[in-house]
């Protein structure tokens, strides 16, 4: 029991000395601080005891000389482990005692097997975690083999809880992750294990235990210092293998800092297109296609507010505060149970808790815009507020386009993300988020456009034991865009669409043992709809104001999963989901001719549904399946079935979705969309290598596709049924990833040959689109190809570049011509039968960091990023005209030459904080 | 443990921004096929009615392909039928009727080889009068972003006289008066040649058919007045202002398929919104193969109430007008007789100074441009 700080002495700290001038009159916490931060040490120490000290030094003093003069007046006792951890406490503190300070409901003096836990001590030299920590206590403990162990991991930063963080226990094959709130429950046999725990932006960390009887763990874990190499996506080498989740990507903001991007503007979903399986139709568009869906098959949430248009300015910016978001994660083939009403995908988008420690501040100014973010405390430890706010100043860029539209045009967005969070004891959190995105788009002298997301969440989180918490959620969200269209001064008008929804969200998870992870839960919504409200704009404007009415239905659902594991090495999911969606009055509903289609002239009857009343009834059931079957430790094999239903989409007719598609709520004659995907996956991370291979094969289908008559009037749809058409749709495809996530070289490199077709056949010609045959949907890219990569040459330079090539999307062309009355026309070949030249684009960044110098007051780093080096001109569209009796084709480049930009990046204090 | 307090800012020194950009495009086109194209109108004037029959073209080589040899006629809702006899290739032609308001008609046509295509019925509804086009100076801005071109909008006013008069098509045809460049002075060959008539190629009349159609939807408005309805613009860029502009102006009273045909003629000519462009497709019309229903039948067969209306213009005062006028070459005067003969009269004209100088030849021939020397029957002086 004799310090073992002495076999270190070499390593100790002693000869830091304290100068009045510097640390006199802080408090305790402040002075720690400005330690940690200028030497390698760390405090420990329980935050109560301290907290309301001043430190006063008088004359130069030594830090463990101070420290022994403090302590001994404070009826505290302090050790330094000779490592640069210095301990507090209340008690006398031998080393065995350190691990106290992360057990919360035991303290008992233990005799131990000196010889065991020094050797452990020992082999780990700087790593202050690495000792033995022991966990509950034999007089506890019960009969029976294995114990619960359960608790939280919170970042050693800012106290944040870490989610995600995979704990595992690579002997015994088992693990667990972290929920949203950092917790974890894991349960093992009695006795000495190594635990593994590892996340995203944290440094690994291993812990031995010592497991005796059922107990607590909390334990922290240190942001990785170097950031500059880190282009790493997902979680961990285990994450990937291990779990049943299949095509599951995250990517942290912080993660993507050094990727070269358009106007040198961190964009966490720009990034995302990287992935495999991620698509959009082009640089100026919102929406993501996942996997061969449409983009309103794929829901984004932030916070759990649903999110409709996740972009600014056409789609060039993403509507999200790369400062507040902290991770996103997009589930593409097993969706979970407790997400449904989207086919495809679901983004689920996290932002930062708030700091509960300290006031900060972040922000940014670039060509195209600014942005602030503040974090405070609000109660220290307990509670904290955030807010974010992005706006933009990019008019000077649409002045020098050519085009006279564009150079006429004006465009003003701003974004506000802003929350407080509330911790009620060990048990309860309260979370309160709001989110706003507004645009307002001049284009031209021709329309205006209008159109904002505004939504806000309150979040309950009740940890009921160590096994099952439970989370409510009510949600508030509402979509509207204004478009003012003044090109003709007789017919100018103002349009106006608007969705609302409320939800009303319930999840329980219980983990009763290590083989099962339960949770079920209820959601509840309702959705109106404000269909469009028409109305004259100028004076000489003699357009009669047409209300289209509006839509309500509800929504509710039930659900309930478990993830099962059968065996070590088998793990299986099932989840189950009830769907009840209601349309409901007061609404006209017209019935048409038995076998016509429908059209204003076969109505035969109208009947009309009371306010409130049910219209039309559609249930549904979904299922969720998915499996891994582990072959080695580092090797697996997944595969997975889900069965969705869609009851809400958007209407388009336009190649990429603008702001002013409208969305549309399955109705009586509208049938909800239904789809299926299955997939099968092979992954592995070889041990000793940072590397994650990874291959899946999926197949979907989807029923009830919903597309537009050709030629249909977008604007004012009265009887939404004459106008759209219900298909199917097919898509498949393979995935390819090679990831390396750590060292001088990472990065990830992908690629996916893929397939979407769409088909609407119909007993009408009319209601046929590409006449009943199928055709490719308008992102579908057979060959995609990205390569990300990163060099750190050293900690001051490193070098970024991607590397995008796909197939050209497909594209309707031009095939013949033909005279009307002595005018030409244009006769277009079948849809989607063409496709654009192929899509290649190279950026790259060189970033170098000012001198690495300890202390200094500022941090600064030079960023140099070039978007599309090559000036390549990708064709976003290509379209024909009727020029002088001869059709030209034109092609249209959003970005037709490199764009450079020169970042200066500058932050408070050094480069390693 | 502890949060360091990080401020940091992103500060951005040079951003240079690229723009976007348009270039022309050659596409890799190899399907093509023939398919047959039907064009049809009946009106309420006494005026001869016209079916045009044609196949589609290659891309590269547009032309009316006429498609002859086929038996075509119109059949009335009463079970009158009027034939249309072929008059010229593609072109089947009648003046035996005159259409009727309240009446539907319907095109049948049986080819050579015995293929039989039918359009629906089609109800002729009534004329509305025009009451007024007009004119409006306006400028616009162009790819320069320091330079607006100017110009003359033309507008119409209309009235709708009944409530089934919901939809409008316009279609123009200009004709305008010009003068060359200059007087022909002399010719040139081998000798000077003084001509004896300098104005003989000096005015002409140029007519053209507006390619665009203008298109309006009056089921939404409130009042019973089409006021301000923008028809074409024409600006000084060209000689077409340059003395005396006319244009004619045909309104139809349409009907809704009707107008949505021309409606995504219009889309599909245009090539719409920069960014949203909409999904293109074939345009449908109301033709039908009955002895092959695979056989998909381009064009329309349409009726609708006409009305017409001619306004002259005069050339714009205060009006900068910048198309190019020909240089005169003077200094070659002195070297004529190095041309070659096989160029063959030369022509000369006086600059504005008085000094004899040689010019191209549609500089003193304004039929080189598209006129014709004969005034038109309709023109009416200024």
């Amino acid at each position: 029991m004799i310090l073992l700080s002495l076999s270190f002495n070499s390593y100790s700290q002693k000869n830091i000395v304290l100068i009045p001038k510097e640390y006199n009159g802080l408090n305790w916490s402040q002075f720690v601080e400005k330690l940690e931060n200028h030497y390698h040490i760390r405090f420990f120490y329980e935050d109560d005891i301290l907290s309301k000290q001043v430190v006063s030094i008088k004359d130069s003093i030594s830090l463990n000389d101070f420290l022994e003069m403090e302590m001994r007046n404070t009826n505290l006792h302090f050790l330094d482990d000779g490592n640069g951890n210095y301990f507090i406490s209340k008690s006398e503190i031998s080393n065995y005692d350190l691990s106290d300070l992360f057990i919360s409901d035991e303290k008992e003096p233990e005799i131990e097997d000196n010889d065991k836990t020094n050797e452990n001590y020992l082999k780990t030299n700087n790593d202050y975690a690495n000792r033995t920590i022991i966990i509950g206590s034999r007089k506890k403990a019960k009969n029976g083999k294995k114990c619960t162990i359960s608790g939280y991991v919170r970042s050693s930063e800012n106290n944040d809880p870490i989610v995600g963080c995979t704990i595992y226990i690579k002997k015994l094959g088992i693990g667990a992750v972290t929920s949203s709130s950092g917790y974890f429950s894991i349960t093992v046999p009695k006795g000495l294990h190594i635990l593994t725990a590892s996340s995203i932006e944290q440094n690994e960390k291993k812990i031995t235990i010592d497991v005796r009887s059922e107990g607590t763990l909390n334990f922290f874990m240190e942001k990785r210092l170097v950031s500059l190499d880190e282009v790493v996506v997902t979680g961990d080498s285990y994450d990937n293998v291990r779990s049943t989740s299949m095509g599951l990507e995250r990517l942290a903001i912080k993660n993507v800092k050094y990727i070269p991007q358009m106007f040198g503007e961190a964009d966490l979903l720009k990034v995302a297109l990287m992935l495999p399986g991620v698509q959009n139709t082009g640089e100026a568009s919102s929406g993501f296609n996942v996997r061969g869906s449409p983009s309103d098959q794929t829901q984004f949430f932030i916070n759990n507010v649903p999110i409709y248009n996740t972009s600014h300015l056409f789609g060039f910016f993403s509507a999200f505060n790369s400062d507040v978001v902290e991770e996103f994660k997009l589930y593409k083939s097993n969706i979970p149970a407790e997400y449904g009403g989207r086919l495809a995908s679901v983004f689920d988008i996290t932002t930062t808790e708030g700091n509960k420690q300290k006031f900060s501040a972040r922000g940014g100014i670039s060509p195209i815009m600014a942005r602030l973010f503040v974090e405070t405390p609000v109660q220290k430890e307990q509670s904290s507020a955030y807010v974010g706010f992005r706006s933009t100043y990019s008019d000077w860029i649409l002045k020098r386009v050519q085009s006279p539209d564009i150079r006429n045009s004006r465009a003003g967005f701003y974004d506000v993300v802003t929350g407080v969070n509330y911790k009620i004891g060990d048990n309860h959190q309260i979370e309160l988020f709001g989110y706003l995105s507004s645009d307002d788009i001049s284009f031209s002298t021709l329309a205006d456009y209008k159109y904002e997301n505004i939504g806000g969440s309150l979040n309950w989180r009740y940890r009921l034991n160590s096994k099952s918490k439970f989370n409510l959620s009510t949600v508030y969200s509402r979509y509207w865009f204004e478009e003012a269209n003044h090109e003709v001064a007789l017919n100018a008008f103002r349009h106006q669409f608007e969705i609302d929804n409320y939800k009303l969200k319930g999840v329980l998870n219980f983990i009763p043992n290590n083989n099962h992870n339960i949770s079920t839960g209820f959601e509840s919504t309702f959705y109106s709809i404000q269909r469009g409200k028409h109305m004259p704009l100028a004076d000489q404007s003699v357009v009669s104001a047409i209300n289209l009415g509006s839509e309500n239905s509800i929504e509710n659902a039930l659900f309930v999963s478990d993830e099962w594991k059968i065996l070590p090495y088998f793990t299986v999911y099932g989840g189950l989901r009830f769907n009840n969606y209601n349309f409901l009055g007061g609404q006209n509903v017209y019935h048409y001719e038995n076998n016509s289609p429908f059209e204003e002239e076969t109505i035969i009857d109208t009947s009309f549904y009371k306010n409130g009343e049910i219209v039309k009834t559609y249930n549904s059931f979904d299922f969720r399946l998915a499996m891994n079957y582990m072959l080695t430790t580092s090797l697996s094999f997944k595969a997975s079935v889900n069965s969705l239903h869609q009851q809400l989409f958007q209407l388009s007719n336009t190649i990429s979705i603008s702001p002013t598609a409208k969305w549309k709520m399955a109705d009586y004659h509208i049938k909800p969309l239904e789809g299926y995907q299955y997939s099968v996956g092979v992954y592995s991370s070889p041990d000793a290598t940072s590397l994650e291979l990874s291959t899946e094969l999926y197949y979907k289908t989807v029923n009830n596709l919903v597309e537009f008559k050709n030629g249909a009037d977008l604007t004012l749809i009265e009887i939404p049924e004459t106008e759209i058409v219900q298909g199917d749709l097919k898509a498949y495809g393979i995935e390819f990833m090679l990831k390396k996530k750590s060292g001088r070289l990472n990065g990830w490199l992908n690629y996916t040959y893929s397939k979407s077709e769409a088909r609407v056949q119909s007993p009408i010609i009319e209601n046929e689109i590409n006449y009943g045959n199928p055709y490719p949907t308008n992102f579908d890219k057979p060959h995609a190809f990205n390569l990300v990569v990163n060099y750190k040459f050293n900690r001051r330079f490193s070098i970024s570049s991607n590397v995008v090539y796909n197939t050209g999307k497909p594209v309707t062309y031009p095939v013949g011509i033909y005279y009307l009355d002595g005018r030409r026309i244009i006769n277009f070949s079948g849809r989607n039968e063409y496709r654009l030249p192929d899509y290649f684009r190279v950026d790259l960044s060189v970033n170098v960091e000012g001198n690495l110098k300890a202390k200094k007051f500022a941090h600064g780093s030079w960023s140099f990023s070039v978007y599309n080096l090559l000036g390549r001109k990708n064709a976003y569209s290509v379209y024909f005209k009727n020029e002088d009796g001869k059709i030209n084709a034109y092609k249209l480049s959003v970005f037709g030459a490199p764009i450079v930009t020169l970042t200066y990046n500058f932050k408070f204090g050094n480069y390693a904080d | 443990m502890l949060t360091k307090l990080t401020k940091s800012f992103l500060f951005i020194v040079i951003g240079i921004i690229a723009n976007s950009c348009i270039e022309k495009f050659d596409p890799d086109i190899d399907d093509y096929d023939d398919q047959l194209v039907v064009h049809g109108l009946i009106t309420n004037l006494d005026e001869p009615y016209i079916i045009r029959l044609s196949k589609t073209s290659p891309l590269d080589e547009p032309e009316f392909r006429p498609y002859t040899g086929a038996t075509v006629y119109v059949e009335d809702d009463e079970g009158n039928n009027y034939a249309f006899p072929e008059v010229e290739p593609g072109i089947y032609q009648t003046n035996s009727f005159t259409g009727e308001v309240g009446t539907s008609y319907r095109l049948d046509i049986v080819t050579a080889t015995g293929d039989v295509y039918q359009s629906d019925y089609q109800e002729l509804l009534n004329s509305s009068d025009i009451d007024s086009v007009y004119t409006v100076t306006e400028t616009r801005p162009t790819e320069d972003p320091y330079y607006d071109e100017v110009g003359l909008q033309f507008y119409v006013s209309t009235q709708m006289i009944s409530s089934n008069q919901l939809y409008y098509m316009w279609q123009l045809e200009e004709t305008y008066e010009f003068n060359s460049d200059y007087p022909l002075e002399y010719t040139y060959s081998g000798r000077f040649t003084p001509y004896p008539y300098p104005l003989e190629f000096f005015t002409c009349w140029a007519t053209n058919q507006i390619e665009d159609v203008f298109l309006f939807d009056a089921s939404d408005l409130s009042s019973n007045e089409l006021q301000k309805v923008p028809l074409q613009y024409v600006n000084t860029e060209t000689r077409r202002l340059s003395i005396r502009y006319s244009l004619m102006t045909n309104q139809f009273v349409i009907n809704e398929d009707t107008y949505e045909f021309f409606k995504s003629v219009q889309e599909m000519n245009s090539g719409g919104d920069l960014l949203y462009s909409i999904q293109p497709y074939q345009i449908t019309g109301n033709i039908e193969c009955l002895s092959n229903p695979d056989e998909k039948v381009l064009g329309l067969f349409w009726v609708a109430g006409k009305s017409s209306k001619r306004i002259f213009i005069d050339r714009p005062e205060n009006m900068l007008f910048y198309y190019e006028i020909c240089p005169v070459n003077t200094q070659g005067v002195p070297f004529i007789s190095n041309y070659s003969p096989s160029d063959w009269p030369l022509y000369l004209t006086y600059n504005n100074v008085g000094v004899l100088g040689i010019v191209g030849r549609s500089c003193v021939d304004c039929t080189q441009r598209g006129g014709f020397l004969a005034k038109p029957d309709f023109w009416i002086d200024k």
